[in-house]
């Protein structure tokens, strides 16, 4: 399959597969199989467990009344406050404006945080770096070195950043530098993780070429391998900034002033019709985020 | 550094890859602004001779003297200095992609400092630099490419910015390895023409790897002959006659039925 | 040359470089607004004062070290027994809750994204597939296909534009507190990611055998069926593992919304103040993502070994 750079999604296939040859084989082999019955299994009773299939009459059940009015609400969001505000309150089309530049504000701050310190560790992940000679007894204090900075990367990415924000509502309160803090650390060691697989993957003659004429790691490092990794890596940056504003709006829920926060708001007064007013506002930051990204990222990579 | 050495002397030098020897040289001396091809059938060991050369690859035997100093002890930074005063043009040429030609040709200075040293020449690179990058791109004939992408250029452009960065590093040996593999013959001429002109002007040790083996006899003065690994002859070019010339190529199961 | 003339003739190169306008400008953008947004509006009034956050931070630290233990030197069997206690009350269930939301997410998107891989892909969601001579296929048919294509790929695109949190939170509004509500946020996301995904699948695929098919009059369903699902399958299994991965990460916290799992757990913690407890449930919920992470990346990688295998 050909790098397919320009969806937005591109980036949620790994490394790894990218290049990975299409199969010219209809049929699947045994092993296959038996993890396609393995997977159906593992489904069916993940579902039970949830009770999906005793649940699912309940589901048919639900109050269609709310459902019908929330989809009808679709067709016409409002243009103006539902019901009466005090006066003074700034128009609608105000709050809206101001809700979307606050979750462009903190996605851009958590992002930028965690640029900060997630090209530098994603420069320690990387295999690359670390890349010791046979015999070198420094090789071990690398791997060590290594596997460090991946375990804390990892460590990093695997709290969600609501949890993150979790922790930092209960120990700072609601800042909004907390909310920043929140969203970086699982960007961080996301970043990180990508990064360092760019960098290993980026095409090693030059990086070799220059090392053999008397350049050092560094320098070599400087010069090719970070030049030549630069598209993919500004590449995928952009495409974390799509997700940091989709995270943004959600870090609303927890009583942020994004997005999210307006439609929680929103939904607690039944003012279905501003809700959807919200929705649209975030889905039109979010697509236009898309199409920015995957214009850079046609040229980046063309 | 004694004046009287060799510029490369090789003793019972052996490249081994695992357990295969690929280069095994009993003795080779190459004085200092020598000029040679190195020709031979491919897998005859061509291109690793001159890695050893360029001291990119660790002999597994023997010894490579450089001015009579053994380059084979070399370690971190004297390695990294003797390795400064080699071009080198791989056959793949080794270009950074996405960056420009002025960048590539820079990277040819990178061995004259350290990390910060190299930050600066290659984001704000020094007017001198600059001038000299230009003055050597002047000389390939490329000077108007000086800021364009090298995804931008043609094959036989690309290959003068190779060579603009080996000679950016000042150095006194050229390693060139199969220079015309990858342009058409016409132009394959001209680039053999060019580096013997550049290595006669600066007083360089050239040392080519030529697939070519009539152009290398036409325009080179010494040939080295590589034949599964060993060195079948090193003579003068005009002492290589067809007899020998088919003797390096002939065919491994041919020889057999011989 | 002289020193002044080359110098000039540097510069005129130098201004007629090829620049790369939309990306320094995009790039430039950012980096301003970044600045903008530290300097200005939320984030300028909020450096937090030294003393007493300092003081809060303590009591915060303090809180955190289970109840039974503070004030006393740690010991680590009573903390061991604290944290096996919370694991056999809830800990456990939790987790488990949490895992099968993920995997049940998982299962849905694909079951959904598989019908629209195929109506979002090009090649074959259009009048006349696999065809290099299209029959004058009525403008009628053409016209219709070509909507139904893009309108999908309209929808998938609006899926996935849309966080999962707040697909989940619409339809725990909508539907009531049940797993279906959760289970169905999860997947619709994910539905939307696959299904581009899987739409770029069937594009890629060598378009020769489909047109042999065809030629011999098979149907689009027997097509999409019988030859692009078998040829595909393994990528979209690879594919369906990495989006596990998210999915079990974004489960942690959509128990928050609903049911008891572990997002639900840390919130009644929360509300309770026992920060403790919270704790637990985030260690809790960044080891299964860690056991999803080495698990996923174990399998993709001897699934594509294998793959790799067949092809050579």
């Amino acid at each position: 399959m050909p790098r397919s750079w320009t969806s937005s999604t591109a980036w949620s296939t790994p490394p790894a597969m990218r290049d990975a040859p299409i199969s010219a084989r209809g049929r699947a082999p045994a092993p296959a199989k038996i993890l396609g019955v393995a997977l159906i299994a593992t489904a069916l009773l993940a579902a039970a467990h949830l009770g999906l299939f005793r649940t699912s009459a309940a589901l048919l059940q639900a109050e269609h009344g709310l459902l019908g009015r929330f989809l009808a609400a679709a067709l016409c969001p409002a243009l103006d406050y539902e019901s009466a505000v005090p006066a003074g309150t700034p128009p609608l089309w105000q709050k809206v404006l101001e809700g979307l530049r606050s979750t462009a504000s903190f996605a851009l701050a958590g992002l930028s945080l965690a640029l900060c310190f997630g090209a530098p560790l994603g420069i320690l992940c990387a295999r690359s770096t670390w890349r010791a000679e046979k015999h070198d007894p420094r090789a071990l204090a690398a791997r060590a070195l290594w596997l460090g900075a991946r375990s804390l990367a990892a460590a990093l990415r695997s709290v969600h950043e609501l949890l993150w924000a979790a922790l930092f509502l209960a120990a700072l309160g609601a800042s909004p530098l907390a909310a920043a803090c929140a969203l970086a650390l699982p960007y961080a060691g996301t970043l990180a993780k990508v990064f360092s697989e760019l960098l290993d993957e980026a095409d090693e003659r030059a990086v070799r070429a220059l090392e053999e004429t008397g350049a050092s790691r560094v320098q070599a490092f400087l010069a090719a391998r970070l030049p030549t990794a630069l598209p993919d890596l500004t590449a995928y940056a952009f495409y974390r900034f799509e997700c940091a504003l989709r995270s943004a709006a959600v870090l609303g829920f927890f009583g942020y002033p994004t997005l999210g926060l307006l439609i929680a708001q929103a939904f607690e007064n039944q003012h279905l019709r501003e809700l959807w007013t919200y929705l649209y506002a975030l889905l039109l930051l979010v697509l236009l985020a898309e199409r920015w990204s995957s214009a850079l990222r046609r040229r980046l990579v063309a | 550094m004694s004046e009287r050495a060799a510029h490369f002397e090789l003793r019972d030098l052996a490249v081994r890859f695992r357990a295969r020897e690929v280069l095994r040289v009993p003795e080779l001396a190459l004085e200092r602004g020598a000029v040679l091809a190195i020709v031979g059938p491919s897998g005859a060991g061509k291109t690793t001779l001159l890695r050893t050369l360029g001291l990119a690859l660790r002999p597994s035997a023997g010894t490579l003297r450089v001015h009579g100093v053994a380059a084979t002890e070399l370690r971190g930074r004297s390695l990294r200095a003797q390795r400064a005063a080699f071009g080198s043009v791989p056959q793949d040429l080794a270009l950074v992609p996405g960056t420009s030609v002025l960048h590539n040709v820079l990277c040819g200075r990178l061995a004259r400092g350290g990390a910060l040293h190299a930050l600066r020449l290659l984001l704000f690179p020094p007017r001198a630099e600059l001038l000299r990058a230009h003055a050597l791109l002047e000389r390939l004939g490329i000077a108007e490419l000086l800021y364009r992408p090298i995804e931008q250029l043609s094959g036989g452009e690309r290959q003068r910015v190779a060579i603009a960065r080996a000679l950016a590093q000042e150095p006194e040996a050229l390693l060139v390895d199969e220079p015309i593999a990858n342009v058409d013959p016409a132009r394959g001429r001209a680039v053999l023409e060019l580096l013997l002109e550049l290595a006669r002007e600066r007083g360089l040790t050239l040392i080519a790897s030529l697939h070519h083996v009539e152009l290398a006899r036409e325009l080179f003065p010494r040939l080295i002959g590589l034949r599964a690994g060993r060195i079948a002859f090193d003579r003068a070019s005009e002492r290589v006659d067809a007899a020998l010339l088919d003797e390096l190529y002939r065919l491994e199961h041919a020889a057999g039925h011989a | 040359m002289s020193e002044l003339a080359r110098w000039e003739r540097i510069a005129a190169l130098r201004k007629q470089r090829p620049r790369a306008g939309l990306l320094h400008g995009s790039a430039l953008a950012l980096a301003l607004l970044a600045v903008l947004a530290w300097t200005t509006g939320d984030f300028a009034s909020s450096a937090p004062t030294a003393g007493g956050r300092l003081a809060e931070l303590a009591r915060f630290a303090h809180e955190l070290v289970p109840h039974a233990l503070r004030d006393r030197p740690l010991e680590l069997g009573e903390l061991g027994a604290w944290i096996a206690e919370r694991w056999s009350t809830s800990g456990a269930a939790a987790t488990a809750t949490t895992l099968a939301l993920a995997i049940a997410a998982t299962a849905l998107a694909a079951l959904l994204a598989l019908p629209a891989s195929f109506l979002a892909a090009r090649t074959l969601a259009c009048a006349e597939p696999y065809v290099d001579d299209p029959r004058p296929a009525s403008r009628v048919r053409r016209a219709t296909w070509g909507l139904a294509q893009r309108l999908v790929r309209a929808l998938l695109l609006l899926l996935r534009a849309t966080p999962e949190y707040v697909l989940a939170f619409l339809a725990v509004a909508l539907l009531g507190p049940l797993a279906w509500a959760l289970v169905l946020g999860l997947a619709l996301h994910n539905a939307g990611i696959l299904g581009r995904l899987g739409a770029e699948l069937a594009e890629d695929l060598p378009p020769r055998p489909a047109a042999a098919l065809r030629a011999s009059g098979a149907t689009r369903t027997q097509i999409a069926l019988l030859l692009l699902l078998p040829v595909a399958a393994s990528r979209f299994v690879l594919l369906l593992f990495y989006r596990g991965e998210t999915c079990l990460r974004e489960a942690t916290v959509l128990g928050m919304v609903a049911l008891p799992s572990l997002g639900y757990g840390l919130a009644q913690a929360r509300a309770r103040l026992f920060y403790d407890e919270m704790l637990f449930f985030i260690a809790c919920s960044a080891l299964l993502v860690l056991a999803g992470d080495l698990f996923s990346t174990w399998i993709r990688a001897r699934l594509s070994v294998a793959r790799r295998g067949n092809c050579t």
